[in-house]
C-alpha cells in the first residue's frame, strides 16, 4: 500500500492512500491521520488549515454563493403556484 | 544448492536495478525494492487498467473542491474527467449526494481549467459553471477520488 499526502503553498490539502502526491511511511500516515482527528472545531465562517509542521492555522472562509437560482419565469410560476 | 552457473554479479545488479527502477517509476515511489518480496509487493500495488479509486482524507477545509481535487490529478489527460464520491455519511450537506463529477482540461500553458461540477442526488442533478464554488471541504471528511478516460 502506497501512502501519499498533497502538500499545496506550505499546507497539507491531503492524505490518502493511493498513487498521487507525495510518497510518505505508513508510520507518518498515521501520525497525520490522528492530527487530522484531532482538529479544531469549525464554525461557519473560520476554517483550519493543517501546515506541514502538523500546526493548525484558522482562516477565514469565504461562504459558497446561493446556487439554487430560478429564472424569472421559474419564479412567476411559483408565485402563481404553478410549480414547486 | 548446486551451483550449475556462473552469474556476473555486477551485470545482474545492474539488470535487477534497471527492473526495480522501472517498478519505480510506474509505481510513483522512490522506496528501495527488496528481492524479491520488495519487487512483488511493489507490483502488486500498481494499480492496473488507469483507473481504481484514491482514498483521501481532508486535512485541510478549502472552499473550492474542485480545485483540491485537481491537484490530486497533476497529469491528467486533456478531457478526462474525474469522479470523487464522498464517504463520509456525516455530511449532512451532501446527504442526497452519491457523486460528484468534474470536467476539467489542461490549458496550452498546463493550468487547469474546470469546466464544471455535477451534482448527481435525488434532489439535485444540474451543472454549475466554471469558477463558482461547489462544495466546502472540510477537515476531515473522506472521499473517494478517480480519474476515468473518456
Amino acid at each position: 500500500m502506497r501512502y501519499f499526502k498533497l502538500v499545496n503553498d506550505g499546507y497539507i490539502l491531503f492524505i490518502g492512500k493511493g498513487n498521487c502526491g507525495t510518497e510518505i511511511t505508513e508510520s507518518e500516515y498515521n501520525e497525520i491521520m490522528s492530527v487530522i482527528q484531532n482538529h479544531p472545531q469549525e464554525t461557519e465562517t473560520i476554517a483550519y488549515r493543517l501546515k506541514d509542521d502538523l500546526t493548525w492555522e484558522p482562516y477565514e472562509m469565504e461562504p459558497i454563493p446561493e446556487s439554487d437560482e430560478v429564472d424569472d419565469s421559474e419564479a412567476l410560476e411559483i408565485l402563481l403556484g404553478g410549480a414547486s | 544448492m548446486a551451483v550449475d552457473k556462473l552469474v556476473d554479479s555486477t551485470q545482474l545488479d545492474a539488470d535487477l536495478t534497471s527492473v526495480a527502477n522501472a517498478i519505480r517509476t510506474k509505481g510513483g515511489t522512490s522506496a528501495s525494492l527488496a528481492f524479491p518480496s520488495g519487487f512483488v509487493s511493489a507490483v502488486e500495488a500498481i494499480p492496473s487498467g488507469g483507473g481504481g479509486w484514491t482514498e483521501i482524507t481532508a486535512a485541510s477545509s478549502a472552499a473550492n473542491a474542485m480545485q483540491c481535487f485537481m491537484l490530486l490529478f497533476p497529469n491528467a489527460t486533456v478531457g478526462n474527467m474525474c469522479y470523487a464520491q464522498i464517504t463520509n455519511k456525516d455530511q449532512s450537506d451532501y446527504v442526497n449526494s452519491q457523486f460528484i463529477a468534474m470536467l476539467q482540461y489542461h490549458n496550452s500553458n498546463s493550468t487547469y481549467t474546470v469546466a464544471g461540477i455535477r451534482w448527481r442526488s435525488n434532489a439535485y442533478n444540474y451543472f454549475q459553471g466554471a469558477n463558482t464554488y461547489d462544495a466546502v471541504i472540510n477537515v476531515g471528511d473522506q472521499y473517494k477520488v478517480m480519474e476515468v478516460a473518456l
